[in-house]
């Protein structure tokens, strides 16, 4: 299947911002349609954003449903090579990623996929080929046993560090409890 | 449409755990402006300055649109700041034409964005990295 405009990674050089400079770019192609027609005629690339080490570039593809990975060059800062994608479900569409930090420093995935309105989260091990993805749950966007809109299209996902609430158990009430 | 925050700096009243923080709030709109908005929060009320150790929320807040520029016209869709160098970039999905572009703005202290250099780019640019020596990816 050709690509449509787009269905690519451009790689602009911005060390003068005066000056920027397209250098680069990979072209995405996939030789049949994906299980939705309507979305998926040709790659969809809808994000590109960086792993934790900041080694690797990652853009999930709604067509192809695959999250593309791409090694950054050590030498030259700048080149980049197609490593192992992680392969999504079919006809789910992945849209947006985000990576989580676990307690014990090993990182979490959470890829939210359009097409189905789901999330998938996934551990991280890192090879010496590229990351490796093992999948640990899929669940609705609206949750377990949550009905989705019909017409939802999920878009976004951002992982946010809460910070640990403490509970004042003193039998008089004190200004530090209760709402605003 | 999406948002990038900058902070700005901390303003310190009373004591350590009283604090009020501005920041700017960078937003793309496929109106084919980006804004700049100033988002203050207020330090809590003095009456919760005793809840020492707790997480105090704010105590009221505002959001007010500062600047804007149509620098990265037609189809604002995606930023990505580059803060230790003070840059913006905004690519422009190119809806309302045949070519997309990315823009480079210049961040300032009042919130304005300086145009440094935009060049057209193929259609559908919709999201955009920093990486490596310089580079930066985009997704199309």
């Amino acid at each position: 299947m050709p690509p449509s405009a787009g269905s690519m990674l451009n790689l602009i050089d911005v060390s003068d911002p005066e000056n920027l400079t397209p250098f680069a770019n990979e072209t995405f192609s996939m030789d049949l349609a994906g299980p939705n027609k309507g979305r998926q005629d040709s790659p969809h690339p809808h994000q590109a954003v960086l792993d934790p080490t900041g080694q690797y570039i990652l853009v999930p593809d709604l067509g192809a449903d695959l999250v593309r990975i791409f090694l950054i060059s050590e030498e030259d800062g700048l080149s980049i090579t197609p490593v192992e994608a992680l392969v999504a479900h079919p006809g789910t569409g992945p849209r947006h990623i985000s990576f989580l930090q676990k307690d014990d420093g090993d990182y979490f995935l959470y890829l939210i996929s359009e097409l189905s309105n789901t999330i998938t989260g996934y551990d991280v091990v890192y090879t010496e080929t590229g990351p490796e993805f093992f999948e640990k749950f899929v669940i609705p966007i609206h949750g377990e046993g949550e009905e989705v809109p019909e017409g939802a299209a999920a878009a976004e996902i951002l992982v946010s560090v809460s910070q640990p609430f403490k509970i004042y158990r003193d039998s008089t009430p004190s200004p530090c409890s209760g709402p605003l | 449409m999406q948002s990038t925050l900058l902070p700005r700096g901390f303003l310190a009243l009373a004591t350590f755990t009283l604090q009020a923080s501005a920041a700017f709030l960078y937003a793309s709109s496929y109106s084919g402006d980006v804004t700049t908005l100033n988002l203050t929060l207020a330090a809590p009320t003095p009456s919760r300055a005793r809840c020492v150790g707790s997480v105090i929320p704010p105590g009221s807040g505002s959001l007010v649109a500062v600047s804007s520029t149509d620098g990265c016209a037609g189809s604002p869709a995606w930023l990505e700041l580059d803060y230790d160098n003070a840059v913006l970039y905004c690519s422009d999905e190119g809806l309302t034409k045949a070519t997309g572009s990315m823009s480079s703005f210049r961040t300032t202290d009042d919130g304005e964005l300086l145009l440094l250099n935009k060049i057209d780019t193929k259609q559908g640019p919709v999201s955009s990295v920093l990486y490596g020596n310089g580079g930066l990816a985009v997704a199309h």
